[in-house]
């Protein structure tokens, strides 16, 4: 008992509660738009245009008098799944083909890390940009966009954790016991992974809801009429003059977002760092 | 350090190879006849038979990929759908622009973080270091595209101090041109210049532990020759790697930022193309950015040996 | 800039050169990390500070510099440095006194000089902060220093990294540039631990040439008694934060006064009585021509790549019960023999035979039978667990191929085997960080007696514990060893240690055996000039009775070769000349030589 409430205390220390209560609140604002919004998100209303923030409509309304708060609300929920399947994507198939990479070695190895680093030389959001010129703007292509251009980091990763471990001497030890290379690979391989997948894993979250918003912000990205935070804020930008709150609350909503990844990320890291240094 | 320069110099090959091989395959991906893809569905029959045969389409995929190298080797990368005039040229041209935002960006960058990261480090666990790490974990957390709008809406709208739209050549008018560079640098440069801070100073953190730094305080070093003589250079090195990789995002943000401030460069030509389904110029932009990223780091690693001569390929 | 310049000269010559008083260090407002420490170093003399690990000794090194770690301060007492107050001296005056006053030199060689500048320029510059030399004159004795301390080819040394040296030679060029400035005093923490038995002797000989020269005090920190025995004139022990016991080496060496010096002497590894007499009957393995080559991949993608032989041509037995102790520096190719055994390394040619099967064709279940036959105990206690297992499970893991063996006996065994090496079977359900070094290499050793080995091989099983804790984890081996009944092939680099555990040693260097046999012989009529050498190098201590123990320097000289043999070719580095062969000197004793004179003209 005294380990476990030990091994949870990290989740208490500032960086931690800030970040979660951030994510709490957009997760909640998700919630809200996946069950019920004040107004629907997607009906025009051309007598409620470009209105400022008032009773009826919190954060105001855009140019076709849609209700901010509520495209904000349902945005929140495309901009979460969309990084989490995202994630998802990149961790299943990265893990998969770093752990044989690093684990069957020679010729294998240096074919997927050749592929590796020619993948990572473009930019991620470039990498996504040109996926998505050729499949065109679709809300799961979004994801595979995004995934094809994180999978390299989480490649790596994994090899070079696959590649450390195989060398520690509690991995010869257990080969020395008779154990099979399958055995070994599951009980201390594995496990040595979890650590830094989960780092990076959060690290990755942020990265995918940027470059989601950013691909939604030139258009490319979940296609329109869904709302999305980057879609609202490119709209916004016409209108900075006349509506300037409408460049305000898509982009603190991703910023929120962000500082909520952020904080934890790093209270997440300064947790799991002591047992990563014994890799 | 000949011979580590050099075997750096062929590693590099087979990626920018692979990175060719992807973008052709990427081109191949898109649905509908290549060659239509090309010159768009509706050119002239006798073009979309001269391009066919320029791409040797008839044969085998491998020798479409050698031909297609073999035009990209002479520079041949197509003419644009949209307006007709080579990819290599009007790639070119608007490459001026998005250099000056990046470069000055990354020089910036590197003036205010290496030493506010150092700061940080040397001033650990003060109010000082966590104000500062404050400051990073805000600017790493402002998408450059949203700061780019509140720059727009504080300095172009609300006080009308800078222009918001538009370029001018620093080659033309230096003033002018830096007016209108100010904020799309500013845009792009508060997050990367936020990371940069903080990689500086765990970088540094992790020096100052070691014992030569102890050793040289042994020595009757002063405090600031410690930290520069000894700390700086060391803790520079891993982050010298990080501005390699930097340059990537820095190409990736310029490509949003350039849409934000209506900049005629390399990112807003790329995804203009995009929404023109102009395929060369997609092509061609993408293979010219991920050559220079691939570039720029082998730069970095061929610099690194200054700052750790013990690296070793 | 009073103090030192107001005192007069013949008080001078009388001070002590330091005089710690009462020094009280602290982490915040935890409990001390030293107290009320008192510690008086007379001018010129080697001063020995002993203590194990957590002592604090480094602490008080660091107190005196003011180069505490963040978070530590000095709380009470004074340090005065040849008469002048030293906690209470504003920094730029302490600045002053580190480097041409009071030296430092640390554990680590590779760590303690910064990578990123040439060995020049860190030399130069202390001399140039605290002198008005010129840079023509400092690079001369620049040179003169390195050539003191006999690095070869100074001239280039300036001009290279400290990476493209050997740690010994490190080593020799950081006392170059702590002692060219001429330090009044000197401290030495663990310059030497982390270096070979023979560049150890070498590099600390040096530095007490240089030190007499000088007139420079030293304090020499250390966890070895025999260092301190051979080289300093007073010691001092540690022991968590408190000094235990301060005098003469000689007094405290011979006549302990407190318990706890007297258990830290009970601790050094000696003979034990009896020899294990002769073994006899079928070894339990059998090495024969064994060879480990690894390759190293080329600089360049078309070169060939370069092989290098990690062993060559190994021949020798483990007798049932019996403890070989396999001895050598680093690079011998005593940890690759270990794996070779294991079948863990890279392919080997030869042959080696457990119970006459050679183990390279055996596989599936039968191999995994063998395996268990062969346990091994790492020298890393902190890496060979796995971080993320719990010791119950680490121990448990031996037993999953032992047919017929339940859940129910499985932890029953795992419980017996816990408990057998002093370890509660309640914590099998803690994790190794949980631990102390000794506990977790007692995990280590539990692993490797569950499944009831034949053979256990230690890899420098105790290289990285503290004395008082390398002596019970030692009792608790040859215990175990009596009880179970398995053969010892034990590998280390520690000579003492070897001569408490060995029946047999086997001397290997450089990838080669230059001498096996009974541990007496080798020992005390060692043949080859390789085991003369390693024995002249390290001090021995021997018990006396009532507790105390005495230096025994051995001045071994090998024995001129037998008629129609030449010393040793692979010794003098040239394995090309003549050829190679062992000499039996006497029954089991086996010596290698180069073959006759005729073969070599």
């Amino acid at each position: 008992m005294r380990r476990r409430r030990e091994s949870f205390a990290w989740l208490a220390r500032p960086n931690a509660v800030v970040g979660l209560s951030l994510l709490g609140v957009i997760g909640l604002l998700a919630i809200i738009g996946a069950a019920a919004t004040p107004y629907d998100p997607l009906v025009l209303s051309y007598e409620d245009r470009l209105e400022a923030p008032s009773r009826e409509h919190w954060l105001g309304t855009d140019q076709f008098g849609r209700d901010t708060f509520s495209r904000l609300a349902v945005a929140a929920g495309t901009s979460l799944t969309v990084s989490v399947l995202t994630v998802a994507f990149a961790l299943v198939t990265g893990t998969l083909v770093g752990a044989v990479a690093g684990y069957v070695g020679g010729w294998c190895d240096r074919i997927v890390m050749m592929l590796v680093e020619a993948l990572m030389a473009f930019p991620g959001i470039l990498l996504a940009l040109g996926i998505m010129a050729v499949i065109g703007p679709r809300r799961y292509g979004v994801v595979l966009a995004l995934g094809l251009a994180y999978a390299p980091n989480v490649v790596r990763v994994v090899r070079g954790v696959v590649l450390s471990v195989r060398e520690k001497e509690f991995v010869e030890a257990s080969r020395a016991l008779g154990n099979s290379g399958a055995y070994t690979v599951l009980s201390h391989v594995v496990p040595a992974c979890i650590s830094p997948l989960t780092v990076i894993g959060t690290a990755m979250f942020g990265g995918a809801l940027l470059t989601e918003s950013a691909l939604s912000f030139l258009g490319l990205g979940v296609p329109p009429p869904a709302p999305t935070w980057g879609g609202m804020l490119s709209d916004a930008t016409l209108y900075m003059s006349v509506a300037p709150w409408l460049s305000v609350f898509p982009g603190l909503a991703i910023s929120a977002t962000l500082l909520g990844v952020n904080l934890f990320g790093d209270a997440l890291r300064d947790r799991l760092d002591p047992r990563m240094r014994g890799l | 350090m000949l011979t580590y320069t050099f075997k750096r110099l062929l590693m590099t090959v087979p990626t920018l190879v692979i990175v060719a091989m992807l973008v052709f395959a990427l081109m191949r991906l898109v649905p509908g006849d290549p060659a239509a893809v090309m010159v768009g569905d509706l050119a002239d029959p006798h073009v979309l038979e001269e391009v066919r045969r320029n791409l040797a389409l008839d044969e085998p995929l491998l020798v479409q990929f050698g031909t297609w190298l073999g035009n990209l080797a002479k520079g041949d990368l197509g003419h644009s759908i949209m307006t007709g005039e080579p990819v290599l040229e009007a790639m070119l041209r608007r490459f001026g622009v998005t250099a000056q935002v990046v470069l000055f960006s990354i020089v910036l960058a590197v003036l205010v973080a290496i030493p506010a990261g150092l700061l940080a480090a040397w001033r650990q666990n003060t109010r000082l270091d966590l104000a500062m790490m404050f400051a990073v974990i805000l600017c790493v957390s402002v998408p450059s595209f949203w700061m780019g709008i509140l720059l727009i809406l504080l300095f172009g709208v609300q006080l009308g101090w800078l222009p918001t739209i538009g370029y001018v050549s620093i080659t033309e008018d230096f003033a002018a041109g830096i007016r209108y560079l100010a904020l799309p640098v500013l845009a792009l440069l508060l997050g990367e210049m936020a990371s940069l801070t903080r990689m500086m100073r765990s970088s540094t953190l992790e020096v100052l532990r070691l014992e030569y730094i102890t050793h040289a305080r042994a020595k009757g070093l002063p405090e600031h020759l410690v930290l520069l003589r000894h700390a700086l250079p060391n803790a520079f090195a891993p982050v010298l790697t990080l501005l390699g990789l930097m340059l990537g995002s820095l190409l990736g943000g310029a490509v949003v930022i350039e849409t934000v401030f209506t900049l005629p460069g390399l990112g807003r030509f790329l995804v203009d193309g995009i929404y023109a389904r102009d395929y060369p110029v997609v092509q061609g932009t993408l293979l010219l950015v991920a050559g220079l990223y691939v570039l720029a780091n082998l730069v970095v690693d061929v610099l690194y040996p200054l700052f750790d001569p013990r690296v070793r390929l | 800039m009073s103090g030192v310049a107001a005192i007069p000269a013949q008080a001078a010559a009388t001070l002590p050169v330091l005089a710690i008083d009462g020094l009280t260090v602290r982490f915040g407002r935890s409990a001390p990390a030293i107290e009320r420490a008192d510690l008086e170093i007379r001018a010129g003399e080697v001063h020995g500070l002993v203590g194990e690990s957590g002592s604090g000794k480094t602490m008080l090194a660091r107190a005196v510099l003011r180069l505490l770690p963040p978070g530590a301060a000095v709380s009470a007492g004074s340090i005065r440095f040849q008469g002048q107050e030293l906690t209470t001296l504003p920094d730029a005056a302490m600045r002053k006194l580190r480097g041409p006053r009071i030296g430092m030199v640390f554990q680590e060689p590779m760590m303690s000089l910064n990578p990123a500048l040439r060995i020049g320029a860190q030399m130069a510059e202390a001399m140039r902060l605290h002198t008005t030399l010129g840079g023509d004159e400092i690079r001369r004795r620049s040179l003169e220093m390195l050539e003191r301390v006999r690095m070869p080819d100074p001239e280039r040394c300036l001009a290279s990294y400290p990476h493209e040296f050997s740690g010994g030679m490190r080593q020799r060029i950081m006392l170059a540039s702590v002692l060219m400035l001429r330090p009044a005093l000197l401290l030495a923490d663990e310059p030497t631990t982390a270096l070979d038995v023979l560049i150890q002797q070498e590099v600390i000989e040096i530095m007490l040439e240089i030190v007499r020269d000088f007139g420079t005090a030293v304090l020499l920190i250390t966890h070895d008694l025999g260092l301190v025995a051979r080289y300093a004139g007073r010691m001092t022990v540690m022991r968590k934060g408190t000094i235990v016991e301060t005098g003469e080496v000689e007094r405290i060496m011979s006549a302990p006064r407190e318990p706890y010096t007297r258990s830290l002497i009970a601790a050094l590894p000696g003979r034990r009585a009896g020899t294990g007499g002769t073994i006899g009957g079928n070894p339990l393995v059998s090495v024969r021509n064994l060879s480990v080559s690894f390759t190293k991949p080329a600089r360049l993608p078309w070169r060939k790549p370069t092989r290098f032989k990690a062993l060559d041509d190994i021949s020798f037995d483990v007798m049932r019960n019996e403890t070989l102790a396999v001895v050598g520096e680093s690079g011998s190719g005593k940890t690759t023999l270990g794996r070779a055994l294991l079948k863990l390394g890279p392919a080997v040619e030869g042959r080696i035979l457990l119970d006459g099967q050679d183990i390279a064709g055996v596989r599936g279940d039968e191999e995994r039978r063998m395996r268990r036959r062969m346990q091994v105990v790492f020298q890393d206690p902190y890496a060979s667990l796995d971080p993320r297992q719990t010791i119950g499970r680490i121990v448990a893991e031996g037993l999953r191929h032992v047919p017929g063996v339940g859940r129910a006996e499985r932890r029953e065994k795992v419980a017996a085997a816990l408990s057998e090496v002093g370890i509660d079977p309640a914590w099998s359900d803690r994790y190794p960080h949980e631990l102390s070094g000794g506990q977790r290499q007692r995990v280590g050793i539990a692993r490797a007696i569950v499944t009831e080995p034949e053979l256990v091989i230690a890899d420098e099983a105790v290289s990285a514990l503290d004395l008082t804790v390398q002596a019970q984890v030692l009792d608790l081996l040859q215990r175990l060893k009596g009880r179970i009944g398995f053969s010892c092939l034990f590998i280390t680099h520690d000579l003492g240690v070897v001569e408490q555990v060995a029946d047999r040693i086997l001397v290997l260097y450089r990838g080669r055996i230059v001498e096996i046999g009974m541990r007496d012989a080798v020992l005390d009529a060692p043949h080859h000039p390789y085991t003369c050498a390693l024995l002249n190098a390290v001090p021995s201590l021997v018990p006396t009775g009532s507790g105390g123990c005495a230096l025994r320097e051995r001045h071994c000289e090998p024995p001129p070769p037998p008629p129609g043999l030449v010393e040793d070719p692979h010794w003098r580095g040239d394995d090309d000349g003549v050829g190679r062969t062992f000499f039996e000197i006497a029954p089991g004793h086996l010596v290698a030589y180069g073959s006759s004179r005729d073969r070599e003209t």
